[in-house]
């Protein structure tokens, strides 16, 4: 049996990083937390991962900081920005790493199972594994 | 504040002469003596954009134009002018004792106006946090509970338990009714993420602009956003009025600015349940207060009608152009409506009409009509 998905989830409020967590173990992934954009470089020198959500809004390094320097040790990584801000808008930086507003999803989110949707659509299916 | 030789006088930078022109509208209910001051910083900008002026001497037309007190009395306005000061600052001389407070009150009011945005949003954002926490655990709570789906029912094959124990396990959630409560947190903080967007969308500070939205979509922010503000609540009961609107399945595309679209439909829709408000005061309770909206299109180009059951204003025919002229005539409530940006408003026989510059489609209201 083959590896599952890895999707590391970078988010510095618990109740989300949590229960989100749980979700996509649910959904049968295997996953892992940050609550920082350090935190997830550090373990990144331990394990790559195939998705990464990120909060924008990060105390610390911000998480446009964070995702320049992940696809720099982790170019093939898939990115999806999770963000509470609504005038969130990929910037230039972003676009050039290859994010659309595809990649963007608004908090709160009233149905998870469109984040998992759209982790399928990037070729990232569980079940197909 | 500066203070030059002889006259008081307030220093603005382009950028806050546009938000004290434009934003305070928003905040502060017409009177004639604002509508005064609004007209003459219309003037002035108008003529420092299409003009590329650096110093105007005042009176420009509008100090033909007395101002009217509350108190019946007539003022003149005194003459002002307006200089460079560098290449970025004006200096708007305003040395009327009544127009002068009148103006830092719309200064005042245009900064509280941004600072409560940025109070908002920053709220909003706060709230957004654990409201996500809340939203996403309830979801995870709901699945959980529902017995069928394969990942609960692999943990409960795990746990070593059998059919028998599912079936007490779904009498249980069923008896407590935890799919039920589940349900209303998640309803619940559903209804609260709409809110926040919705104020949020409002409150961004924005320069106009006009883009394509669908008429039913701008009239479902516009009367969510009516239903929830303070005086639409507390003063106007807006809640308990019947509102008939466009069938939902229409869909019109029109192009206007959102923020001055929604604060024009309000506007209008607090002078059609006042109406409301004033014939329950003379019918009595008996009076079932009523509003019916129509989108519709003719020669003059697109309009909302709004329908109140309400009392007519008791006005002749008059009407305001954009350079303020006439604005005397009107009721306050159509001032305040016409003078949210430009706009030409016109009032027949108790009913007006309004359309704004920013907006681009006529709203007409008519009373004792739902």
């Amino acid at each position: 049996m083959m590896a599952k998905y890895s999707i590391l989830i970078i988010e510095d409020e618990l109740y989300i990083r949590d229960s989100l967590a749980d979700y996509f173990v649910d959904e049968g992934y295997a996953v892992d937390v940050a609550s920082s954009g350090e935190e997830a470089l550090k373990l990144l020198n331990k394990q790559q991962f195939n998705i990464y959500i990120v909060d924008i809004r990060l105390s610390g390094m911000d998480g446009v900081q964070a995702i320049q320097k992940i696809k720099k040790i982790d170019p093939t990584a898939t990115f999806f920005v999770f963000t509470g801000s609504l005038e969130f808008q990929i910037t230039q930086d972003l676009a050039s790493l290859g994010l659309t507003e595809e990649h963007v999803i608004y908090k709160p989110v009233n149905d998870l199972s469109v984040i998992s949707d759209k982790i399928k659509n990037y070729g990232f299916d569980p079940n197909t594994r | 504040v500066k203070q030059s030789d002889e006259l008081p006088a307030v220093a603005l930078n382009p950028a806050e002469l546009v938000d004290a022109l434009y934003e305070p509208a928003l905040l502060i209910d017409s009177d004639h003596v604002v509508c005064a001051v609004n007209a003459a910083m219309r003037a002035i900008l108008g003529d420092v954009r299409s003009k590329n002026v650096t110093e105007i001497d005042w009176p420009v037309a509008w100090a033909e134009t007395p101002a009217f007190l509350q108190d019946g009395r007539t003022a003149n306005p005194a003459p002002c002018k307006m200089a460079t000061i560098g290449r970025q600052r004006l200096l708007l001389f305003a040395p009327d004792e009544i127009i002068r407070p009148q103006l830092l009150q719309n200064l005042d009011d245009a900064h509280k106006f941004k600072l409560i945005s940025r109070l908002a949003a920053g709220a909003a954002h706060e709230i957004n946090n654990p409201l996500g926490g809340i939203v996403q655990s309830v979801q995870l709570i709901k699945r959980a509970l529902d017995l069928d789906n394969p990942r609960t029912r692999d943990i409960l094959a795990e746990s070593g338990l059998q059919q028998a124990d599912l079936d007490v396990i779904a009498r249980f959630s069923e008896n407590r009714r935890l799919e039920k409560f589940a349900g209303i947190i998640q309803e619940a903080s559903g209804r609260v993420t709409e809110l926040i967007g919705s104020v949020l969308g409002f409150t961004r500070f924005s320069l106009p602009e006009r883009q394509l939205y669908n008429v039913n979509e701008l009239l479902d922010k516009a009367l969510f956003l009516a239903s929830v503000e303070n005086d639409m609540r507390k003063e106007y009961a807006f809640r308990d009025i019947a509102v008939e609107r466009p069938d939902a399945a229409m869909r019109v595309e029109v192009q206007v600015d959102m923020q001055s679209f929604v604060r024009v439909l309000i506007e209008s829709l607090k002078v059609a349940v006042g109406s409301c408000l004033q014939a329950r005061q003379m019918a009595g309770d008996d009076y079932v207060p009523s509003i019916a909206i129509d989108y519709e299109t003719d020669t003059d180009g697109p309009a909302l009608v709004i329908r109140s059951n309400g009392a007519p204003l008791e006005r002749d025919t008059s009407s305001i152009d954009a350079t303020g002229n006439g604005w005397h005539d009107l009721p306050p409530q159509a001032l305040s409506l016409a003078l949210c940006r430009k706009a030409m408003v016109s009032l027949n026989q108790g009913d007006f009409s309004a359309q704004s510059e920013e907006t681009g489609i006529r709203i007409t209201i008519s009373f004792g009509k739902a």
